[in-house]
């Protein structure tokens, strides 16, 4: 489930991405381990050579492990950087579990995605983009031989890709189309003649509308939550079905809700649960709920009117669905699984007394539900049976759970290990049995040092607080070696110590790098998220000073070369600390909050993710406004004496670029060194290949520029 | 001559229909306005050339021609019949040719054309990769001096995809660096060129000195958009390409007179830097005369007489007038009637050429010989306008409260009765360093057919009365326009003809603005529309492509000084926005530069909350004001049938 595609579109990443670590990381990526033979770290080598930017170009991410129904063979996403072309090339690889045997089943298509075994485990179906610029359509591989077969022609986004349980059709989600758009069909309908010139002298009184739209018009819309680089109105999605050769695509469900998330079928195939918002405006991600859609007629129940939750995943025997449920209401906040009943939507179980935010969850069996979940610096999986039992942590050795992993029917598990000294593999886990690697992708990295990183503790307001501390890679005992601190965003999200490029980059510069969990962090329980909601800016900020003065202790800092540095919410901080502290050398605000109310009015998630963290304070009374004000970095800019650079994609409708402009306007009329940079790129954090190492490289110049 | 905060007016494009019945002017009738501009007459006064503006509604786009006119028999015909984008067109010194730029061709980009007067066909003459800019002829008629953009010095690594970018003054919506111009040079009939300036300044607006071997030209302090106010004057040495800069930060627009003796060019007003002054200087920029200074109008769009006066055009009250500047300080007017000119061409026998308007002709082309007692009309492209009900314009002048004159333009129903009641809408210019002036306006024309008042009120700020009247706005510019906007409503409702519980207000941009704090200050308003308002003065500060032009208003940089910043919010509506009553529609275009975007949207979440009904209308699109015919349509269609939904 990383079905929970939602939370993780939610709670994590809203402005996490930021969170440099699974940001950059995801893509440039990370971790790293052993390979089919348990790797020798750091240890052995004879002297490896420093990490580079070059170096980190080999790196692959692999992503979307599914494993097979009879837990003989795994299929995952592999994407490798092409730094000419500056995409990200992907392809889907097919691992043999017991012999390791390896190969790549798709050849040349561009955005391989969403693997799927069909139940009988003979096809995988996947989606894939038919052409440049095109969006992906579904595409069916037969394991047996042969090309994949183009399933789909709906020339529109497709979202998630559930097999019927009988393995002769497909369930997905399809944006609409444009209103007035014509329905692809496969004969081509008549172009329409050409419009009589517009009649000077016939008016009727009601001004007229332009007759003909020419190519390429678009009317003005009306917006409400949308984000303020809304270009177009926004579109429902909705579940359809087609069957297995292509034939008989069919809308399942209609009207302005919009159908988003995991599709799971009932065993019986005349029920499927899809997450659902009352409409498509991104913001109202936050009135999402489980659905239960009538796979015959389209009607559609609540699993339980009146809920929201970020997420469901049905039982074996399609009587339970677990459900990611946020334990205060908001879908920005702590989730637990709960299990509830599909015929009424009694709760019978949960994972409450966990106490952890669920990062990932499914079925283990008609028993257990697994979930995953950041607890400290690490990121692990547990098992909750469903009688009432406590929580069991699986055992998974040096390997972090990934987040992102398949069960076969025997209980076999796929996941992304996520490790310390290379990017990610693919592991595979038997009952009773200790994760093993199946993937060997990131072996290139065994040459190079990596820099180590280790758990910090710290206490700050009477709360314990942690956070990851990595070591320069030339690091000996008794020397002093500047800090530069890299802040987590999310809020909501968790630094661990598993391979992170930036990280990486800098130890390989000479610095120290403190990742710091801050208050709101979702590594430590219900409460100490739950600390961020008010103080959202102030709160952790002391968190973070805190962990400055923590890791001085260590004697390890020259205290006069310390850094500060965070994408997003790790901006916020960045932009926050500098200026409630003079003693920084240097700073750099990624995609930074910089003002409360202009990332309410503006931004893609709109007033309630605003509200949500302040307390529930709006700015619209004189109260509110003082409170939005207080939190807000850009209002102490004038106290800032810290050379910054500020850095944005050109068009983050997440973190709205409004506020890097004040930002740097403020700092540039108070003389202060500043330095403005944009990525000419959409989004919230550049995802093409050649920036994501622009970024790094930019980030790692500036420090050795003011602090070498 | 700062008029970057306003809307544009509604486009053109021309049928000749002889109608039948009066009727009013109805939104189907815009389709077939023509304008006219960049007029230029021909050295010897026997023909001009200009451009002529239409909008193609089927290929939703804005069609520019070069159109011949022969000043004897007023005979018209197109030079450019299949070119769809002509700008800039100039004669040669000698006027035997003409040269314009297009982007037609296998360039995209625009490029300088030679057209032979005499006939056959332009032939390009650069080849600009990045497009040319602005270009001017050497006087002998030999050399072309251009203006284009520096290639990034670090392409190569923008090709190879690695393009973040540093952002000094660019606008909010810039996608990359922001490079500078500068000059070169080039045969008349093609060939080598050659770069005579460069640097990471920016030059534009250039232009020979007579004896060939310098070119005066704006010196900006980089590429941004934003050289307003930020302009200082240049002269390089064709020869040794040596450059030297002169004049008040802020000037701009230098030009000689025929012999080489004078310059002339504009400057900030001492008291109101948004106030353009026209200095008569030496050909070197010494001993300058601030004429405008005694002139005291914003004025513009100047050249130069035989005699060595310098011909300007400047609004007057609600009139456009043309004056004649002397270096010795006396000023004399032009006799244009009801015509109200654009910029001037001037022949080598003083015949003066111009487009412009009147109360109910959006643009024709107007000559003035000299010593003639009125202009002499050379088109009548836009005459069937006669055949539609166009209601009468007036203007009403009062004295504000401090005793500033002040104006604006009622335009009437055009059955209008006395003793009848109107619902009445206000639609406020932009600028602010604008005026609403007596001519013809769609919009206005348009609601005075639906049977409204429409009034269109000139403030403190506005440019129509001497720099005192806007100094007395600077600082303070939205509570000081807005008191004089509520005063001449309620000079009007005494007049008894409005009908006081349908009153409306709406502008676009500076007029959004106005809009927005006028709703957040009265409540008397049954509806309103705010164009591109600027909420925030703040925001333009920090994210237009003139971000200079606020801090000029507010008299300093919020950023740089709290007592700056307390007053950038005390004159933002934003400020006030939980006193709104009046539904209220904001537009904007999705990219707006001038007026960010993000404005529209922090006010409607702010109105919005109040729960008085408020829409946000998105177009999407660039720019500050739709720039295509059909948008254009729509905004005025949406305009004129909000207010009639509210009233």
């Amino acid at each position: 489930l990383r079905r929970l595609l939602v939370i993780a579109a939610a709670a994590a990443p809203l402005l996490a991405a930021a969170s440099v670590s699974a940001a950059l990381a995801a893509a440039s990526p990370p971790p790293a381990t052993p390979g089919p033979a348990p790797a020798a770290p750091l240890t052995v080598a004879a002297t490896p050579k420093p990490l580079t930017l070059e170096a980190l170009r080999q790196a692959i991410s692999v992503r979307e492990p599914q494993i097979s129904p009879d837990a003989k063979r795994v299929v995952y996403v592999r994407g490798v950087g092409d730094y000419k072309a500056d995409v990200e090339k992907t392809e889907l690889v097919l691992v043999d579990v017991a012999s390791g045997a390896r190969r790549v089943l798709t050849q040349d298509r561009d955005d391989v995605s969403s693997p799927k075994w069909s139940p009988d485990g003979t096809r995988v179906a996947f989606l894939a983009a038919p052409g440049k610029d095109q969006p992906p359509e579904i595409y069916v591989l037969p394991l047996d031989g042969g090309d994949a077969k183009r399933i789909t022609h709906a020339a529109g986004a497709i979202q998630g890709v559930a097999w019927r349980p009988d393995g002769r059709a497909l369930a997905y989600i399809l944006r609409d189309p444009p209103p007035g758009a014509r329905k692809p069909s496969p004969s081509p309908a008549p172009s329409t003649p050409p419009a009589p010139s517009p009649s000077p002298t016939v008016t009727p009184k009601p001004s007229p509308s332009p007759s003909p739209t020419p190519k390429g018009y678009a009317e003005a819309f009306t917006v409400t939550d949308e984000h303020y680089l809304t270009r177009a109105p926004v579109r429902a999605s909705h579940l359809w079905t087609v069957d297995g050769d292509g034939s008989n695509p069919r809308q399942i469900t209609h009207g302005p809700a919009s159908d988003a998330g995991r599709i799971d079928w009932s065993p019986d195939a005349k029920t499927i649960a899809v997450q659902q918002q009352p409409d498509a405006i991104f913001a109202h991600l936050t009135k999402t709920q489980t659905v239960l859609v009538d796979v015959a007629n389209g009607s559609v129940r609540p699993l339980r009117a009146g809920t929201v939750d970020g997420g469901a995943a049905m039982s074996p025997d399609g009587t339970r669905l677990a459900v990611s449920v946020p334990r205060h209401g908001s879908v920005y906040l702590h989730h637990d699984a709960v299990v509830r009943r599909v015929s009424d939507g009694a709760d019978l179980a949960n994972s409450v007394a966990l106490d952890r935010n669920l990062a990932w969850f499914d079925w283990l069996d008609d028993r257990n539900v697994l979930v995953g979940a950041p607890d400290g610096v690490r990121s692990y999986l547990w098992r909750v049976p469903l009688d009432g039992g406590a929580a069991a942590r699986y055992d998974l050795g040096d390997v972090d759970f990934g987040q992102d992993a398949t069960i076969a029917k025997d209980g076999t598990i796929a996941f992304v290990g996520r490790l310390q000294d290379r990017p990610n593999e693919i592991y595979v886990m038997r009952r009773n049995a200790m994760p093993v690697a199946v993937s060997d992708e990131n072996a290139w990295a065994r040459g190079y040092a990596i820099a180590r990183s280790e758990r910090v503790d710290w206490t700050s307001d009477g709360m314990a607080v942690n956070g990851v501390l990595t070591y320069p890679t030339t690091y000996s005992a008794g020397k002093q070696y500047p800090l530069v601190l890299v802040i987590h965003g999310g809020p909501v999200a968790t630094s661990t110590r598993t391979f992170n490029s930036l990280a990486q980059m800098l130890a390989a510069h000479g610095y120290l790098v403190l990742q710091p969990n801050y208050r709101g962090s979702d590594n430590s329980g219900d409460a100490f998220l739950q600390a961020i909601v008010g103080p959202v800016t102030s709160g952790p900020g002391r968190d973070n000073l805190a962990g400055v003065e923590a890791v001085k202790k260590l004697g390890i800092v020259d205290p006069a070369r310390i850094g500060v540095s965070g994408w997003s919410g790790g901006g916020l901080q960045t932009s926050w600390l500098i200026g409630h502290a003079t003693f920084w050398r240097a700073a750099l605000s990624g995609a930074a909050v910089n003002d409360w109310f202009e990332q309410a009015t503006l931004a893609d998630i709109s007033e309630e993710f605003a509200s949500v963290f302040l307390g529930g304070v709006t700015p619209w009374t004189p109260e509110g406004r003082a409170k939005y004000r207080a939190e807000s970095p850009i209002t102490y800019a004038a106290d800032v004496k810290t050379p910054t650079l500020i850095l944005t994609d050109a068009g983050d409708q997440r973190v709205p670029i409004s506020q890097s402009f004040a930002f740097y306007r403020a700092l540039q009329a108070h003389h202060v060194p500043v330095r403005m940079v944009e990525f000419p790129r959409n989004g919230h954090n550049p995802t093409d290949p050649v920036d994501r190492e622009a970024r790094i490289r930019i980030w790692t110049e500036w420090f050795d520029k003011w602090m070498k | 001559m700062h008029r970057l905060i306003m809307s544009c007016a509604g486009a053109a494009s021309a049928v000749l229909l002889l109608g039948a019945a009066p009727r009013p002017l109805e939104l189907s009738d815009i389709r077939h306005l023509v304008t006219y501009g960049s007029v230029s007459i021909a050295p010897d006064a026997r023909r001009l050339v200009a451009i002529e503006r239409r909008a193609d509604y089927k290929e939703n786009r804005a069609l520019t021609h070069l159109v011949l006119i022969d000043l004897k028999t007023h005979a018209k015909r197109t030079l450019t019949p299949d070119r769809k984008s002509v700008q800039s067109p100039i004669w040669s010194p000698s006027g035997d040719r003409i040269a314009f730029l297009s982007a037609g061709g296998e360039k995209k980009t625009p490029q300088v054309w030679v057209l032979p007067a005499d006939g056959g066909e332009a032939e390009r003459v650069t080849d600009a990769e990045r497009g040319v800019g602005g270009f001017n002829w050497r006087p002998d008629g030999r050399e072309i001096a251009y203006v284009t953009e520096d290639e990034a010095p670090n392409h190569k690594a923008i090709d190879a995809h690695d393009d973040a970018f540093d952002v000094t003054q660019e606008a909010w919506t810039a996608r990359a660096a922001a490079q500078p111009s500068h000059i070169w040079l080039i045969p008349a009939h093609g060939g080598k060129t050659r770069r005579l300036t460069s640097g990471t300044w920016s030059a534009g607006d250039l232009e020979y000195r007579p004896d060939g071997h310098a070119i005066a030209f704006n010196r900006a302090p980089d590429g941004t958009a934003d050289t307003f106010l930020r302009t200082q004057l240049a002269i390089v040495d064709v020869a040794s390409r040596k450059v030297r800069t002169f004049g008040d930060t802020g000037s701009n627009g230098a030009t000689f007179d025929r012999s080489g003796h004078t310059l002339a060019y504009a400057r900030p007003n001492a008291v109101a830097s948004v106030q353009s002054d026209i200095v008569l200087a030496d050909a070197d920029g010494s001993h300058a005369v601030d004429v405008g200074a005694r002139l005291d109008r914003d004025a513009g769009g100047g050249a130069f007489l035989p005699d060595g006066g310098f011909v300007v055009n400047a609004t007057d009250g609600t009139q456009t007038r043309l004056f004649v500047l002397h270096r010795d300080g006396t000023i004399a007017t032009l006799p244009v009637g009801d015509v109200h000119p654009n910029g001037v061409s001037v022949a080598r026998d003083a015949t003066i050429a111009f487009s412009g308007g009147t109360a109910s002709d959006p643009s024709e082309i107007y000559v003035l010989r000299a010593g003639a007692q009125a202009p002499e009309r050379l088109t009548s492209t836009n005459a069937w306008l006669a055949s539609r009900g166009i209601g009468a314009k007036r203007t009403i002048a009062w004295r504000g409260a401090d005793g500033t004159p002040l104006d604006a333009v009622l335009t009437q129903p055009p059955n209008f009765q006395k003793g009848k009641k109107y619902p009445l809408v206000l639609v406020i210019h932009g600028g602010p360093t604008g005026a609403t002036r007596a001519t013809f306006n769609s919009l206005a024309a348009l609601m005075a057919g639906r049977g409204w008042l429409v009034l269109e009120p000139n403030y403190r700020g506005s440019d129509n009365h001497g720099a005192k009247s806007i100094a007395t706005s600077l600082g303070h510019p939205m509570s000081v326009a807005g008191r004089d906007i509520l005063d001449v409503v309620a000079l009007l409702e005494k007049e008894g003809s409005v009908d006081a519980s349908r009153i409306g207000v709406s502008g676009w941009s500076a007029g959004g603005m106005m809009t927005s704090w006028l709703i957040t200050h009265d409540t008397r308003w049954r509806a309103a529309l705010a164009g591109a308002p600027v909420t925030s003065l703040l925001g333009v500060a920090t994210m237009s492509d003139v971000d200079a032009y606020a801090p000029a208003l507010l008299r300093g940089n919020p950023w740089a000084d709290p007592a700056v910043m307390a007053r950038a919010l005390e004159e933002s509506p934003l400020t006030y926005a939980d006193r709104v009553k009046t539904p209220t529609l904001i537009v904007t275009d999705a990219g707006d530069q001038r007026v960010p975007t993000p404005l529209s949207y922090e006010f409607y979440h702010a109105v919005r909350a109040t729960g008085t009904p408020a829409e946000l209308l998105v177009y999407p699109v660039n720019g500050h004001f739709p720039g295509d015919p059909l948008h254009a349509e729509d905004v005025y269609r949406r305009w004129i049938d909000w207010f009639a939904k509210h009233f």
